[in-house]
């Protein structure tokens, strides 16, 4: 068991694996991505495709156990390997150079004494990087140059990342807390699980949510040129119990951290204030309506205490066209509503409105008082991101130095021959041999030079 | 796309396709002034494609980071780069052109093909993590078509036609460079994933979730990582590794491609 678990073909069979059922999932339709109306053309048409997806999809696959199986025989296979390594590396004491390494060498007369010649391979070697030791061996030197002590050390510092990365991986399943919020202007929202619209994922361990309220003040859009949205702004007020409270402005990549927890802006739309009276002038509605269908434009809402339905379509810079409504933009320049009245699902009536304007559509008078905003905010937790950065850091420096810092040796006997030199150079190179080879042909030529 | 830029750009692609020209005449014919003029050709082109990107830079504020035309701008760009730096450590390997410019110019043709509007940053690009990420990503993808390059050079060197292509590198020499290219490139994926993972806290409030591009660029860290593992502990080189090199670009440019049958991108709504 050992034995295969510190087998490298091992560890290349599981990545082997999982990049295999990865690159499956990936071609396989993805639901997150796909329309209600797309999902559905794909279970009716293609049912067969639809259950392969089902198990064999992103979301399935990384659902599954054997999805976390994978890694953690990734985690087991790389902890021993690094960890056996490191064990022959320390009882070596760096003597040897660990796996495969390439080798060269080459033999040339070099014209000079064999001291003027060796002072002119030192100097070849003189760069700090280069690590010369000096054995006479019956009075012939032998100059003993190496190079990548890092080498080792870089390769470990990447398993090291690795293996923190795939800690965070768990920390995260483990500590993870995701959920979503939407927030009208001017209503508060608590901070509690109730106030959110769903949570999508809860700590293994439980936790506590904040036991405040969070309100949205003011929801404001920056366009440039009049068209090019540049930047939104959710001004949020979070408040204790107690009274005290602050402000926050959340923008997309400056959310609002609070208690641990990060508030997230994830999309907006529009909610317009309508009020409905009945014939007798009864209020059967005054409130805002958040418009969540067609990028925040559209949706539908039923009476309280009714039967009569309402669908509402928002155009913020209307203009009709040939081909019907449209907006120019999303910029409020000219706001206006298409209004459908249903009664039991049959329609009843429909037209434009005007901001203040009162229309009276069938035996109801609508009348459109205002617009708000509602903003989408996702709320996470994860523990395993610090984590997860933090072996990042090791991944990038380890391959860094391995990289750069390979290991290389090279071995210069000098054996003197009347006014001549006769020189052999032999040396090995973890990587590169090619390279390897022509760096060894330029250091004779500066020495023969 | 505005006037000027276009015309540089176009002019930029003359010259690349120029140099092609000149670099099979040399390759072919054995012209050494062929090769010569396909290297003025290609530095030419390169010049007025940089000057395209700095004018498209200056119009809308920002590098040019967001959409495919953008993309395949700065994209082709940074692999005409990657040939001018191996030309640092081989002065005399003008005739890689031949293999590396047609990449640069199928990226370039396939941004071209879509739409070049001047926009500012929408919000979600607005963080100091995009350069990082979008940096790292052209180096990465970048570096690991210039191997793909080498790779079909290095089978044509060792194949039937190595008597045309002699006057190449030894291919033990671009074997060699299909593994740094290939190191290097894996660092660039490291810090291009990695940045983007801190994006998405700052964006999403988690770092990762399995959204299309994401688990894109797993599957692509995983290829890489796996043609690093063969080459380092299980001795992978030569034709077998040009092969392999060859075989994992053309998976992921087909994964990509290939994304549920549905391109997707990473934000929402915003």
């Amino acid at each position: 068991m050992w034995r295969i678990f510190i087998s490298r073909r091992f560890a290349v069979s599981l990545l082997v694996l999982m990049l295999g059922l990865l690159i499956l999932a990936i071609l396989l339709p993805n639901p997150s991505i796909l329309s209600p109306e797309e999902i559905r053309t794909i279970k009716e048409q293609r049912p067969y495709l639809f259950k392969i997806t089902e198990i064999l999809g992103i979301q399935g696959l990384t659902a599954s156990p054997f999805f976390f199986v994978l890694p953690f025989l990734i985690f087991i296979s790389t902890a021993i390997c690094t960890w056996t390594r490191l064990q022959s590396r320390l009882k070596s004491g760096g003597a040897e150079i660990e796996g495969r390494v390439f080798k060269a060498a080459k033999e040339v007369t070099v014209k000079g004494e064999a001291k003027i010649v060796r002072s002119r391979f030192l100097k070849a070697f003189s760069s700090p990087l280069w690590s010369v030791q000096e054995n006479i061996k019956e009075e012939i030197p032998i100059l003993i140059a190496h190079r990548g002590r890092f080498g080792f050390w870089g390769s470990m510092l990447f398993h090291l990342g690795l293996l923190t990365v795939l800690l965070a991986t768990i920390v995260t399943g483990l500590t993870l807390f995701t959920g979503e919020m939407l927030l009208t202007e001017g209503y508060p929202i608590p901070l509690k699980e109730e106030g959110f619209l769903k949570v999508w994922r809860r700590p293994f361990f439980g936790m506590k949510l904040p036991d405040e309220a969070i309100t949205l003040e003011e929801f404001k859009r920056v366009f440039k040129d009049n068209k090019y949205p540049i930047d939104y702004i959710a001004t949020v007020r979070v408040g204790e119990k107690d009274g005290f409270s602050f402000l926050k402005d959340i923008r997309v990549n400056d959310p609002l951290k609070y208690q641990g927890l990060q508030y997230n802006i994830d999309r907006y739309g529009f909610a317009p204030s309508f009020v409905i009276k009945g014939k007798d002038g009864k209020v059967l509605f005054d409130g805002d309506i958040n418009l969540v269908l067609v990028g925040g434009q559209e949706d539908s809402f039923q009476i309280p205490d009714t039967d009569i339905g309402i669908t509402v379509r928002f155009y913020p810079d209307f203009v009709m066209t040939k081909d019907g409504p449209r907006t120019r933009s999303d910029i409020l320049n000219n706001p206006v509503f298409s209004i459908k009245v249903t009664r039991e699902g049959i329609v009843m009536k429909q037209g434009f409105l005007y901001m203040g304007q009162e229309a009276e559509m069938t035996d109801i008078m609508i009348t459109y008082t205002g617009i708000k905003y509602w903003v989408h905010i996702l709320v996470a937790r994860d523990w395993g991101a610090p984590v997860l950065f933090i072996g990042l850091v090791f991944l990038v420096i380890g391959l860094i130095a391995r990289l750069l810092f390979y290991e290389k040796g090279l071995n210069v006997v000098i054996n003197a021959e009347g006014e001549n030199c006769i020189v052999k150079v032999s040396g090995y190179t973890k990587y590169f041999p090619a390279f390897f080879e022509r760096e060894i042909k330029k250091i004779i030529e500066e020495v023969t030079k | 796309m505005i006037q000027l830029e276009g015309i540089l750009l176009w002019l930029g692609v003359g010259g690349y396709v120029l140099s092609i020209l000149a670099y099979l005449v040399g390759l072919i014919f054995k012209k050494e002034k062929a090769a010569v003029w396909g290297f003025w050709f290609i530095s030419f082109g390169f010049i007025l494609h940089t000057v395209s990107i700095a004018t498209r830079w200056i119009v809308t504020g920002h590098p040019p980071v967001i959409a495919g035309y953008e993309h395949s701008l700065f994209g082709s760009w940074f692999i005409i780069l990657l040939f001018f730096t191996i030309r640092i450590w081989l002065p005399k390997i003008e005739l890689f052109g031949i293999a590396i410019i047609p990449f640069a110019l199928f990226v370039l043709g396939n941004g071209i093909m879509t739409a070049s509007v001047h926009e500012p940053l929408s919000p979600p690009y607005q963080s100091n993590w995009l350069w990082v990420h979008i940096t790292f990503a052209w180096f990465a993808y970048g570096s690991f078509s210039v191997a793909a390059a080498i790779a079909i050079l290095y089978l044509l060197r060792v194949g039937i036609i190595s008597k045309f292509l002699e006057r190449l590198p030894e291919p033990e020499i671009l074997d060699d460079l299909i593994f740094r290219f290939i190191f290097f490139g894996f660092i660039s994926l490291t810090i291009e994933v990695g940045a983007g993972a801190i994006w998405a806290k700052g964006l999403w409030g988690r770092y990762w979730g399995w959204d299309p591009v994401e688990t894109w660029s797993l599957i692509s860290w995983l290829t890489y990582g796996i043609n690093l593992h063969l080459r380092t502990t299980l001795g992978w080189q030569g034709s077998k590794a040009a092969w392999l090199t060859i075989i994992s670009f053309v998976a992921i440019i087909i994964t990509f491609f290939g994304i549920g049958f549905v391109v997707g991108i990473h934000t929402q709504l915003l």
